[in-house]
């Protein structure tokens, strides 16, 4: 029985997989909130190249890899497919346990997959510089390394507070010699006039996303190179360009005759999870029987709690109409439970696929998360990323389920990242410093009768 | 417990940032706002629903947790029409 399952470099796929070709659904699209159309693709055009905005509203079932994106990706692609024996043997639970090592690139998580595509079409389309934000620094040190690939330019605004204390990412991106600073910075106008509210403001993720984007909209108007600006979740396109590891891993099972009863991944923006599942997600669409879990954080449940509606963004419902798992825009909740309700930055996709009952979501407390990241790496050696855990966790749910239910089954899981640079959170649960809560269902049902007079999102 | 930094003041991880954080920074993080999770996030740990009231006032407390973030690709539109203004501000000033 083979620890690690290889694909060789000729057996890469070669195309993406667009699950918008087989959605039994079409995508809801956003709706201005005066006119209720959708709003249109060209509205991005200031930000994205339209060789990715095609990508983004393309509904072609398959899109060729360029032979310059296969060649940066073979750097660290094919990643290999683990069979996690020694948990498995851990568990004692009659399952078959596959994870698909993403955190073998360069940067040390899946983000390079759609970084690279990303940095290629750009130059293709002309730019010579990207600018980006970071919270912590995983997709800015994506980017910074897909752009030394390509030559390009990369400027990265990297959240003041994760700038001064978790060097070791920028000082990645510096090695890849992208541009990093503190945001807010004095080179915007956003940022200028943070600084000048607040000359130690730490930042926040929405101040730098504004720097990076007024960087790429000002850029030709300031003398700048043409700049543009780039995304590593959410959007249809970067879930594209993640299905490579989905399609690799179908291969490297047909090469042990293997097939998956459930396939898990986390969901944060949705990207690591599209990736390993999509192209699983056809198989289903087609009629194979497969449980496909999306693992989110209990404290966050968007996807858990809430139906699929149309609704406003806030409670003057000044912001579009939007297709989404929300819990009503009139929500008044018990204070505790509040703010872990409004963080809602699923990918559209992902809620829709969810909305179809082919994606069934998850939500695991943060305790259980980092009991199964130990387990794993005492078991399998690796030490996850802490979004990683959520999967992880939902992997030992399910051997255990299968225990209980006298089932055998197999389990393929996306490990879509290391958690070396992530330590300290490892160190806060060991010294019992993590606490779990959860929300009320009354205050829930209540607020959700705010959906009813609203258009209902096609089914 | 949260974690006490070097300047004894407690801070827990952010699930956003992937970074330790300050409540100072969570009651500001949303253009001098608090962040819409900064409720679940702290409750473990003391009463920031009381702290918050004092800052946003108690009426306004629930209507300001109860906002949904925007989506992102409105988000996107919003900050392109913002840099548009500020380079036609920019022409005009000059």
């Amino acid at each position: 029985m083979p620890v690690k399952i290889q694909l060789h470099e000729n057996d890469m796929p070669r195309e993406w997989y667009n699950i918008v070709a087989d959605m039994p659904n079409p995508l809801q699209p956003p709706l201005h909130p005066g006119t209720f159309q959708p709003i249109g693709p060209e509205d991005l055009a200031p930000v994205f190249p339209m060789n990715l905005i095609e990508q983004e509203v393309s509904s072609e079932r398959w899109i060729k890899i360029p032979e310059e994106v296969l060649e940066k990706l073979l750097i660290w692609r094919p990643t290999p497919l683990y069979r996690a024996v020694r948990l498995e043997k851990y568990l004692n639970c009659p399952v078959k346990i596959y994870y698909k090592n993403e955190g073998v690139s360069p940067a040390g998580s899946h983000k390079p997959n759609t970084a690279i595509p990303q940095v290629y079409y750009n130059k293709q389309f002309g730019v010579k510089r990207i600018a980006t934000e970071t919270g912590a620094g995983q997709w800015g040190s994506a980017l910074s390394f897909a752009c030394s690939q390509f030559g390009l330019e990369a400027k990265v605004y990297m959240v003041r507070v994760s700038y001064e204390q978790k060097p070791y990412r920028r000082l990645m991106m510096n090695t890849w010699g992208a541009t990093c600073i503190p945001s807010p910075s004095a080179e915007t106008q956003a940022g200028r006039s943070i600084l000048a509210q607040d000359p130690n403001s730490p930042g926040s993720l929405g101040i730098a996303i504004s720097e990076a984007v007024e960087d790429a909209v000002t850029s030709e108007a300031c003398g700048r190179p043409m700049t543009r600006y780039s995304l590593g979740s959410v959007l249809n396109h970067v879930l594209l360009h993640q299905t490579v590891i989905g399609l690799e891993a179908k291969k490297q099972l047909e090469e042990v005759n293997d097939y998956p009863d459930v396939i898990i991944g986390c969901a944060g923006g949705g990207s690591n999870f599209a990736g390993i599942s999509f192209p699983f997600v056809r198989d289903k669409i087609a009629g194979k029987q497969i449980d496909i879990l999306a693992v989110e954080p209990l404290s966050c449940p968007t996807m858990t709690k809430g139906p699929f509606a149309y609704d406003f963004g806030d409670t003057v419902k000044m912001t579009p109409l939007m297709a989404m798992h929300t819990l009503g825009h009139a929500y008044v909740p018990a204070p505790i439970h509040a703010g872990g309700l409004r963080y809602h930055g699923m990918a559209p996709l992902v809620s829709q696929l969810i909305m179809d009952g082919l994606v069934e979501p998850r939500a695991i407390p943060q305790l259980e998360t980092f009991s199964a990241g130990v387990t794993w790496a005492r078991t399998e050696g690796f030490i996850s990323a802490p979004e990683t855990n959520h999967a992880l966790a939902a992997v030992i749910q399910e051997a255990r389920r299968a225990k209980e239910e006298g089932k055998e089954k197999t389990i393929l899981v996306n490990w879509s990242g290391h958690g070396l640079v992530d330590l300290a959170a490892y160190d806060a649960y060991f010294q019992g410093k993590l606490v779990d809560y959860e929300m009320l269902q009354d205050d829930i049902d209540c607020s959700l009768k705010c959906l009813e007079e609203y258009p209902k999102p096609k089914l | 417990m949260p974690e006490e930094n070097s300047n004894n003041t407690s801070e827990i991880r952010c699930p956003r940032l992937g970074s330790p954080v300050t409540f100072s920074y969570c009651e500001t993080e949303s253009s001098g706002q608090p962040c819409l999770k900064c409720i679940s996030c702290w409750t473990p740990y003391f009463d920031v629903a009381a702290a918050l009231a004092e800052k946003l006032g108690s009426e306004n407390l629930d209507s300001y947790f109860s906002r949904q973030p925007k989506p992102k690709v409105v988000t996107l539109i919003e900050l392109i029409e913002k840099a548009r203004k500020t380079v036609a501000d920019s022409k005009n000033n000059a």
